[in-house]
């Protein structure tokens, strides 16, 4: 079986009244729930605070759950709204971090020093720099098709979209990030 | 859009596996003769690298206590008693009271013995055999009695079965 299908399957027993699939599926999902927040608020609280009610979405949501679309998708889909409606809050307070000092760099600096891990470094650090300045939606976009693995048309369904303004956005991220990289590289 | 918009365009969906079979195959042979498409492929493809190194982190430790405690909810593990538990208090009072009638029934007026009383038994620590046989029921299931009976004491005696 595979694991999205196992995903599902855990959502229908909790659905069903087995509490102890909703921690399973808390335990598997959240790193990476928490770390796409990140990557949109820019903000580590405000991240961990999205991400706590991500999950209570999820748990009231368990007597409507069908196991239509992936549960990853439909996880994303939730996480995704929540992001969205929380940059667009009129007073919503500053990141805590910069984007060059984010969490997953501040892990990666305390591994030893060494020319290709330094280089790779540099690029994973341009990289996160050039992301936190694409517009929200691109910056969703690549990260849920690039990183998550999303298909076009499952992205399409999380941003609310077509799936050719999906292959438009990743594009226009994907570009912009690799020509960000390349002109400072060649800088 | 540029023709080099374009391309990056189909690049880009290539990488993530959402061209046609007959398009990618066509795009690759396409690549492969020109170090230029093959190097701006490795260019889009060392972003979508470096953006996959980026560690999981760590939830905080009571994030999924947040959770429940958001949702209104019990953790797992923690389940609700049992529903004959929930009858405990009840129990206690029948059980006093049961004791008291028992005390009086074994004690004649002259009867200048020491009066025999048991040790009060503990309900918070007693196990579920305990309780049954302090309140001498023959199956746990008949702590529903207790329910009934507390019923009986909260309504009018007139309307009670048998007194009507």
């Amino acid at each position: 079986m595979r694991a999205e299908d196992d995903d599902a399957q855990l959502m229908l027993a909790f659905r069903d009244g087995d509490a102890a699939a909703f921690d399973t599926l808390f335990r598997r999902w959240v790193g990476r729930v928490l770390r796409y927040l990140e990557r949109m608020l820019r903000d580590r609280a405000a991240a961990e605070e999205l991400a706590q009610e991500v999950f209570v979405r999820v748990f009231r949501a368990r007597q409507g759950y069908r196991a239509e679309a992936r549960f990853s998708t439909w996880l994303y889909t939730i996480a995704t709204h929540l992001a969205l409606n929380e940059l667009r809050r009129p007073h919503r307070r500053r990141p805590h971090e910069s984007a060059e000092e984010g969490p997953a760099l501040r892990l990666a600096s305390a591994e030893p020093p060494a020319d290709e891990v330094a280089h790779s470094r540099r690029v994973a650090r341009r990289v996160e720099r050039a992301l936190a300045a694409l517009p929200e939606r691109q910056r969703s976009a690549l990260w849920l098709a690039a990183v998550e693995g999303l298909s076009y048309a499952e992205v399409a369904q999380a941003l609310g979209t077509t799936e050719k303004s999906v292959k438009a956005l990743v594009h226009r991220a994907r570009s912009a990030l690799a020509d960000r990289v390349s002109g400072e590289e060649e800088a | 859009m540029s023709e080099r918009q374009l391309l990056d365009e189909e690049l880009s969906a290539l990488l993530d596996g959402e061209l046609d079979p007959g398009p990618a195959v066509e795009l690759r042979a396409r690549v492969a003769r020109s170090p230029e498409l093959a190097a701006r492929l490795d260019a889009l493809r060392r972003v979508d690298a470096a953006l996959r190194a980026a560690p999981e982190p760590a939830a905080p430790a009571d994030l999924l206590g947040r959770v429940y405690a958001a949702a209104g909810a019990q953790p797992a593990g923690r389940a609700a008693p049992p529903r004959w538990r929930r009858w405990l208090p009840l129990a206690g009072g029948a059980l006093a009271a049961a004791a008291a009638g028992l005390a009086l029934w074994l004690a004649p007026g002259e009867d200048t013995r020491a009066p025999v009383t048991a040790a009060p038994l503990d309900l918070s620590s007693a196990s579920d055999e305990e309780i049954a046989v302090g309140l001498e029921l023959e199956t746990l299931e008949d702590l529903d009695v207790i329910e009934y009976l507390d019923l009986l004491e909260r309504i009018d005696p007139a309307e009670q079965p048998g007194r009507g």
